[in-house]
């Protein structure tokens, strides 16, 4: 190229050529791309989602060769709603709560759970479901500040000892969210679990009314019961199991007691309309094997589903999950039906409840 | 906009692309269509979605009020938006307050100050929301540096409840929108015409009065815009009113939230949207019949 200044033809000559080889460049890449094997997990991130990689995604890569492409977004049941409508579904694997699951599987934007690929036979009866497979089981729970509550001391024991103001004064906390607050209320209130449902919601409001003056904070975020119990703003607060289990780990000053939590479970949903169904299939049927669900509970708290993990799980943890059978008992299932049911209303109730002065 | 008659062009000068050199409409056209397209596809397009939506009933798909209906008829919903407005308003006003000095500050001072002051205005841009939200929490909680500070100081007894209320919704959201009050103002700030309040000094005004009488009416059109965004953009918030609030403090964006994400009743999540949309527009309406909102645009 000589030093004469390049005309203006010749500037968009190059220019052009050159946005059109660029342009290329995609369609070359997926052509290479589509020999191998790919297919999207979605989790919720965190300690959970890193515990999942561990125990389910990384051995799943090792076995199969098929890449697993992490979303750690947090399944929205309204994005897949978005998705399957528009027919461009992005998602192969999700791990949903209960409710989304349950919501999902009537809005019919979830696959059969394939009987000939995934064998549920050893299972827990409650965790499974038409459209999904229970992977963890999971609980809300009282957790409280080991500070204000050394271990061997006296500390408040249940629900109805949490509402005892007088007997264990102090700041405490609970969820921004009427599911299992109803059912908290009520056994404050001393309904006996058996006879918790279908709930007596007014009851329940009547008995969350006394308490209402001494909480101190309406958590939003899993992240916060274990930050607000170290800092000292409250003392007693509702809190999800693993997050308490994993603060403990790292020296916060936390621990729970298993007496009237709520017991729920996360499934392993595959929605309709996915590209890569069977292959979507074999994961579910990989991570509830014992080996898997057994792994996980090496990283979080979070109790298995299938009844041959419990050889597997360490002596050490068993203690610590929701399902472990000295926990279990204590419990109280979540009855996710009555949920589906009854939240919309009950969502509507709560807040104009949180509106009253 | 008057369509510049044809003007007829010595040959010579006439370049090749005439027609776009002689018709300034058409230029103008041109010239907006890429944006005018973009927020025609992106923008009004999905909003005439959810006006749709919320007009249509979920099951039927037949046209139908029952969820304006639902929305008005529940005295929830209702509440609720006015508790949004009554704490955006306070969130302006408290924003205002703040604000002015410091837009008043970076206008009046040299290109080097300026500079560095406006870094430190714009630095809160660079973090995430959610962790601007989570700071809140930890300096306003009742063993922050705060409520530390005072206790050993012995100013109070016990510590003060500055978080989990409407205080500490207040106060962070005040600082999460500070910017977009003081970027408005500096701007119509800067363009204020020193020489103005020289001569009015000239002429015998003391400071205080060269400010009342010269310096903030000129200042209004920055006013109105600042307090406009500020109050706009609070309306729609719905994390930070979740972690810094307390019961009573809730949001309609979080009542949305719900539909949406929770309840899946995506129509009647449209009608709440709705409800909201009008209700500010009303609101702007009556704040353009009392103040005028073209003197956001410097009109007289």
């Amino acid at each position: 190229m000589d030093a004469r200044r390049w005309s203006r033809r010749e500037f968009l000559a190059y220019t052009g050529a050159v946005a059109v080889t660029a342009s290329m460049g995609p369609f070359v890449h997926v052509r290479h791309a589509r020999g191998a094997q790919e297919l999207v997990f979605v989790s919720w991130g965190g300690a959970y989602q890193d515990a999942q990689r561990e125990a389910h995604v990384k051995p799943f890569m090792k076995a199969t060769g098929v890449r697993v492409v992490e979303i750690k977004e947090g399944p929205r049941i309204a994005k897949l709603k978005a998705m399957v409508e528009s027919g461009n579904v992005e998602w192969d694997v999700i791990d949903f709560e209960t409710s989304d699951m349950l919501r999902a599987a009537q809005a019919g934007l979830l696959e059969r759970i394939d009987k000939k690929i995934v064998d549920t036979g050893d299972i827990l009866a409650s965790a499974r479901h038409e459209y999904a497979v229970a992977n963890i089981s999971w609980s809300t729970v009282m957790a409280f500040n080991t500070k204000k509550y050394p271990p061997g001391k006296p500390r408040p024991v249940g629900w109805q000892e949490f509402w005892d103001v007088k007997k264990w004064p102090g700041p405490r906390g609970l969820q921004d969210l009427v599911k299992t607050n109803l059912e908290y209320a009520l056994l404050a209130d001393g309904v006996p679990k058996e006879k918790l449902y279908p709930l007596d919601v007014d009851r329940a409001f009547k008995s969350l009314d006394r308490i209402r003056p001494h909480i101190n904070v309406w958590w939003a975020k899993g992240a916060q019961p274990p930050q607000l119990l170290a800092d000292g703003a409250v003392d007693l607060c509702s809190a999800y199991n693993g997050r308490i289990f994993s603060a403990r780990k790292e020296g916060a000053p936390v621990d729970l007691d298993w007496t009237g939590g709520t017991l729920d479970y996360d499934w392993w949903c595959v929605p309709k309309g996915t590209k890569k169904r069977e292959l979507a299939m074999k994961f579910v049927a990989f991570a509830i094997q014992p080996e898997g669900q057994a792994e996980l509970t090496k990283h979080i708290s979070y109790g298995p589903t299938n009844q041959k993990a419990w050889a597997h799980v360490d002596k050490a943890t068993a203690p610590h999950l929701p399902t472990a059978p000295e926990n279990f008992p204590k419990q109280v299932v979540l009855n996710n039906e009555y949920w589906l049911e009854h939240e919309a209303k009950l969502i509507e109730r709560w807040e104009a409840w949180k509106l009253k002065k | 906009m008057t369509q510049q008659k044809a003007v007829a062009l010595p040959r010579e000068l006439t370049p090749r692309a005439g027609i776009l050199y002689r018709y300034r409409g058409l230029r103008a056209v041109l010239l907006l269509a890429p944006s005018l397209t973009f927020l025609l596809v992106l923008f009004v397009l999905p909003l005439a979605k959810i006006v749709v939506w919320s007009f249509l009933d979920a099951g039927s798909g037949a046209y139908t009020l029952e969820h304006y209906l639902y929305a008005f008829t529940r005295p929830i919903y209702f509440q609720v938006i006015l508790n949004t407005f009554r704490i955006s308003l306070i969130i302006t006003v408290l924003a205002l307050l703040l604000g002015y000095p410091v837009a008043y500050l970076l206008s009046r001072l040299p290109p080097g100050p300026t500079n560095l002051l406006m870094i430190l205005v714009l630095l809160p841009f660079w973090t995430s929301l959610l962790v601007r939200t989570y700071a809140w929490t930890v300096i306003l909680q009742r063993r922050g540096p705060i409520n530390e500070l005072l206790l050993g100081l012995g100013l109070i007894d016990s510590p003060l409840q500055l978080v989990h209320n409407t205080i500490g919704v207040v106060v962070g959201m005040t600082h999460i929108l500070l910017p977009f009050m003081i970027l408005p103002l500096y701007s119509v700030m800067r363009g204020i015409d020193p020489n103005l309040l020289r001569a009015a000094q000239n002429l015998g005004a003391g400071p205080w009065r060269t400010f009342r009488r010269v310096f903030f009416p000129l200042s209004l059109p920055g006013v109105g815009a600042g307090c406009l965004l500020v109050f706009v953009l609070s309306i729609g918030y719905f994390i930070t009113p979740a972690l810094l609030g307390g019961l009573g403090d809730t949001f309609i964006a979080q009542l949305i939230e719900q539909q949406v994400n929770v309840v899946l009743n995506w129509n009647f999540a449209a009608a709440l949207a709705v409800t909201l949309f009008v209700a500010t527009m009303i609101l702007l309406y009556l704040y353009n019949r009392l103040l005028g909102l073209d003197k956001i645009w410097g009109g007289p």
